[in-house]
């Protein structure tokens, strides 16, 4: 007999309210509380429609909610089962059966629930799944859903569809995955109505209207076989792979190559990319940095951003680099770079010109491209992501304030809401490098979201990007987007790193409120700034601006910033962003902080706003300061949206409309 | 409670009054705590000048974040109500904020003792005159509130007091309070609340005025039918209930506590003429609504905006109201209440949920 332990948890009243352990099983009270930590995300990320199972490595935990009412959106009880993941698997998770309809009441004791025993828990019978998850409408799903996985992608957003699609999806993939010998966790959430949280290993996660993004060709072909494979013969299948020796190997790499093997790619080489949104691979080894993100030997690292709309390096693209602004007349014919680590220098990057498919893109996986720099006014050799100028003008944007004025913490906190919050939007974002992104997730976003640390100001003398994204709208065309912080001290002179300036299409201009009021002399870094794009003719129509009133925690009982401190994300609505603008614009000009609206004078496009990465003061500065309330970012988005919504990255006519 | 603490431990207390002054005083504080709700924790202090006053904390524990956004309720409204009402005086129908630390890792608000008792333990008593002088009352401080752009969200017998000897209800507890024109949020004791509080359907529109009134509504039925609670339509069918009908509507179409008041004779307008309305932020909207003119010559310009009213007071030129403003918002039909799960007829023979010891 094996047991598991089972917890009932009770909604939490608002967004932000508190998620409560109703009863439970479990005999340590210490381990709810731990239990309770660990699903609080997911609780709030799932809902009734679906389940979540959740891989701890050697604990797991099923997730079930409870809805009453018919919206079968929110719910009122959630149901978790948790114990040793040997016992509860994913396939045991996916066999167990929906919780009631008509939930049986809590006793007025306080006697702690019963353990499960798993003996005595009726599931369903594992024919009827299985021969759901082989059916046309799941094996659609299973074919991008595998492609991915093969690719090494460790989150898969998939479309939700129809009640109980997902379950059969997964127990699709679960049994190839099986079949293959992988030995990756897979944890699944089958309806997501909120945000996914964090889990080592692969997360499949289902959302209502999420797109089907093709996997990269190379293995969408293997991963067509598989399912079809899978659908017409599973114990055929699994005869095959064994046959071939797939399940017998150690790593993920081998076992891929011995798929290609299976299947190799159709005459003629590398299929032709149809659509924008094709998935490769992408780590750049970059200084400094680790080469490898890897959480997991068998997994490759990334996220896995759009390959070029022309076919990535097979035509000219012409951009300006960033950091030293050359112009660069046919990016795709430029060498390729990797960092050698042993060495800490730049490598050009050969590949024989036969090596084409999955092998081509591992090989380019984190490459780099090094700037002609021809005239050597940057005596420095720079290198830029790959993928920089392989889709279309770069869109760069800055943060302009003086030191101190918390533009490093909005950004850090706007980059750690940035992969979640922007799919509320509808934008999908990946890292362009992500080996700097890598970095900066380490360095600057763990230390503040999860540490709740004060954070050291921008160093002087940085003379490249901080973090640098493709972002994608619906099925619109990826943009890259670069984000540079500079140090608010080399903003008030007139010379230094702010090259970038000159080609930049949007700048965040930092109000700090604790500056205003002593003087009303303003800001010396916006007015440097924008007396260099004045004079070189980039005023009033080629920089957005947006004017954030930051660190606006300490303002939250004055109205109207309170209003907005507590009006949530919102929604791409021009008006919106209009009325907030007029708050702020008023709001600053009553508080003699006419100065700071400037920008907003000067931008053709321009938004004002509120925001709070921090939610709180910071104790201490520097090394060793902390938030001692905990960190808790506000509205830290908006100013990017609207940012990306006047700089083009964002279309249509609502977009169109932010900032006038 | 009154009396000087027992343990005779004094505290330091560094804060903010109401007012906006800073102080500074020595405070003996009693050693007991009491809860109040899931995330806050109050105790009584007593300054250096016999003041005595509630400490209103965040308890510790995996609550706190959420304990941080309940002080912050109840500072940012007892703010709000003194800056708006100390020029008339400060109304007893609303607990007084004395003063709060609002910045620091221990914050905490400081409050003037409750006046009267829950109206719970003394609803069953209440005389007619006495029901009459409650709802008055009650209204009187909800209008307050609408003055001061705050929603209280957790209006019940538990968070309305009754003070027999001055004849007048208190509210009290701002700890879910809000500001009007934010999105709705489930909220609130659910038997209490309107249904576009309740959890078990997503909230939508934002806070209006008109949201407490629904709570103010069965409040007024409680008294009335002395402590008894509205369960259903079917126990407003009598005539002395007809009035509290519109109440209990979808909130866009609820009126309003100055609507209540001025139906009855014997109370006018409680909020003095000249109280209420901002005009702060006027000459930063003009501007902003002439540079935007200015700029983008197609948007609505400051002449246009004039006569337009409080910001958001009217839209013209397609701009938008500013949120504070926001009459009434897209609310759709009210939902079926939510039910508990009770019923332990229903229990299944699988392990989930049946209780006992571990076998």
């Amino acid at each position: 007999m094996s047991t598991l332990d089972q917890i009932i948890y009770r909604a939490p009243s608002g967004a932000r309210g508190i998620i409560l352990q109703a009863a439970a099983s479990l005999e340590d009270p210490g381990s709810g509380d731990l239990w309770l930590r660990r699903l609080d995300p997911w609780l709030r990320a799932g809902g009734p429609l679906g389940r979540c199972y959740l891989s701890f490595g050697p604990q797991a935990a099923l997730v079930r909610w409870h809805d009453n009412t018919t919206s079968g959106i929110a719910w009122q009880f959630a149901h978790a089962v948790v114990g040793s993941s040997a016992v509860l698997t994913g396939s045991y998770a996916l066999l167990v059966r929906e919780l009631p309809a008509k939930l049986p009441g809590l006793p007025p004791d306080d006697r702690p629930l019963q353990v499960v025993d798993t003996d005595h828990v009726q599931l369903s019978h594992p024919g009827a799944i299985g021969a759901r998850s082989r059916s046309k409408e799941a094996i659609s799903l299973l074919v991008p859903l595998l492609g991915h996985v093969l690719a090494g992608d460790q989150r898969v957003t998939m479309p939700w569809t129809e009640w109980s699609l997902p379950e059969a999806v997964v127990w699709g993939l679960v049994s190839i995955v099986d079949m293959l010998g992988g030995t990756r966790p897979v944890s699944f959430l089958t309806y997501a109505p909120g945000q996914a949280a964090d889990v080592s290993g692969l997360l499949v996660s289902f959302r209502s209207g999420a797109a089907v993004l093709p996997p990269d060709p190379g293995f969408e072909t293997v991963a067509r076989n598989l399912a079809t494979s899978y659908a017409d013969n599973p114990a055929g299948l699994r005869q095959a792979l064994r046959q071939h020796g797939v399940p017998g190997e150690t790593d993920h790499a081998r076992r891929i190559a011995r798929l290609l093997g299976m299947w190799p790619q159709p005459a003629g080489g590398e299929p032709p990319v149809t659509a924008p949104t094709v998935i490769t691979k992408t780590v750049t080894a970059h200084p400094g940095s680790p080469a490898t993100v890897n959480a997991h030997p068998d997994e490759p690292a990334t996220a896995a951003p759009p390959t070029s709309v022309n076919g990535g390096s097979r035509r000219g693209n012409q951009v300006t680099c960033p950091i030293c602004l050359t112009l660069i007349n046919d990016w795709d014919a430029l060498p390729r770079w990797q960092w050698d680590r042993a060495r800490e220098v730049y490598t050009e990057l050969r590949i024989p010109a036969d090596v084409t498919g999955p092998l081509r893109t591992n090989l380019e996986r984190g490459s780099a491209k090094r700037c002609p720099n021809p005239y050597k006014f940057n005596p420095m050799d720079h290198y830029l992501p790959a993928d920089y100028g392989s889709f279309g003008p770069p869109v760069v944007l800055g943060f302009v304030g003086l030191t101190k004025s918390g533009k490093t913490h909005l950004l850090t906190a706007m980059i750690g809401a940035m992969r979640a919050g922007l799919r509320q939007y509808g934008i999908d974002c990946w890292a362009l490098d992500r080996s700097l992104h890598h970095q900066f997730l380490e360095n600057r976003v763990r230390p503040l979201l999860n540490d709740n640390k004060v954070l050291l100001g921008t160093q002087e003398g940085i003379v490249t990007f901080t973090d640098a994204f493709l972002m994608q709208p619906g099925k619109g065309q990826p943009r890259p987007v670069v984000l540079f912080d500079v140090a608010g001290g080399e903003l008030t002179g007139v010379t230094g790193t702010k090259k970038f300036l000159d080609i930049a299409d949007g700048l965040f201009f930092i109000v700090d409120p604790t500056q205003i009021g002593t003087g009303g002399i303003g800001d010396d870094t916006f007015d440097n700034v924008l007396d260099l794009l004045r004079g070189a003719n980039r005023l009033p129509g080629h920089v957005a601006a947006a004017i954030v009133l930051n660190k606006s925690d300490l303002l939250r009982f004055e109205d109207p910033v309170t209003r907005w401190l507590r009006s949530g994300t919102g929604a791409l609505d021009a008006a919106e962003f209009l009325s907030e603008s007029r708050d702020v614009y008023a709001y600053l000009q009553d508080k003699g902080a006419a100065p700071w609206t400037l920008p907003y004078e000067a931008c053709a496009k321009a938004t004002l706003h509120v925001a709070s990465p921090t939610g709180g003061v910071g104790q201490g500065e520097g090394q060793g300061g902390v938030f001692p309330r905990g960190v808790t970012p506000r509205r830290v988005l908006r100013p990017l949206v609207a940012m990306l919504a006047m700089t083009g990255v964002l279309t249509g006519p609502e977009a169109e409309k932010v900032g006038i | 409670m009154t009396g000087k603490a027992a343990s005779g431990n004094t505290e330091e207390l560094i804060f903010r009054r109401v007012t906006g002054e800073p102080d500074r005083a020595v405070a003996a504080v009693d050693g007991a705590e009491s809860r109040v709700g899931d995330v806050l924790v109050a105790r009584w202090v007593w300054l250096d000048d016999r003041t005595e006053l509630r400490q209103l904390r965040v308890a510790p524990g995996a609550g706190r974040m959420t304990g941080y956004e309940r002080l912050d309720n109840e500072i940012l409204a007892g703010r709000r109500l003194h800056a708006v009402a100390e020029q008339a005086g400060y109304p007893p129908v609303l607990s007084h904020l004395y003063g709060d630390e609002a910045e620091s890792a221990g914050p905490y608000a400081l409050l003037e003792p409750y006046l009267g008792d829950p109206l719970h333990a003394v609803a069953g008593q209440m005389i007619p005159g006495e029901q009459r002088a409650f709802e008055v009352s009650l209204l009187t401080g909800l209008c307050w509130l609408e003055v001061a752009g705050i929603a209280h969200r957790g209006l019940s017998p538990w968070t309305v007091r009754w003070d027999g000897r001055r004849q007048h209800a208190q509210i009290t507890d701002f700890s879910l309070a809000t500001v009007f024109g934010v999105p709705r949020e489930a909220i609130g004791p659910a038997d209490w609340v309107g249904p576009e509080q309740r959890l078990g359907r997503k909230p939508s529109g934002l806070v209006t005025k008109r949201d407490d009134m629904h709570s103010a509504g069965r409040l007024i039925y409680y008294v009335r039918s002395q402590g008894e609670k509205l369960q259903n339509a079917s126990q407003l069918a009598g005539e002395a209930f007809t009035d509290l009908h519109p109440l209990f509507g979808p909130p866009e179409g609820r009126p309003t506590a100055r609507d209540l008041l001025a139906k009855r004779r014997d109370a006018g307008d409680p909020i003095p003429r000249g109280i209420g309305g901002d005009a702060r932020l006027n000459d930063g909207y003009e501007r902003f609504d002439l540079l935007r003119h200015e700029k983008h010559p197609g948007t609505a310009g400051a002449e246009d905006r004039r006569g337009a009213g409080s910001p958001g007071g009217g839209a013209p030129g397609g701009m938008a109201p500013s949120l504070m403003t926001v009459e009434s918002a897209p609310n759709g039909p009210a939902a079926p209440e939510a039910a508990v799960p009770g019923d332990p007829a229903d229990q299944d023979k699988r392990p989930w949920f049946r209780r006992g010891g571990r076998s």
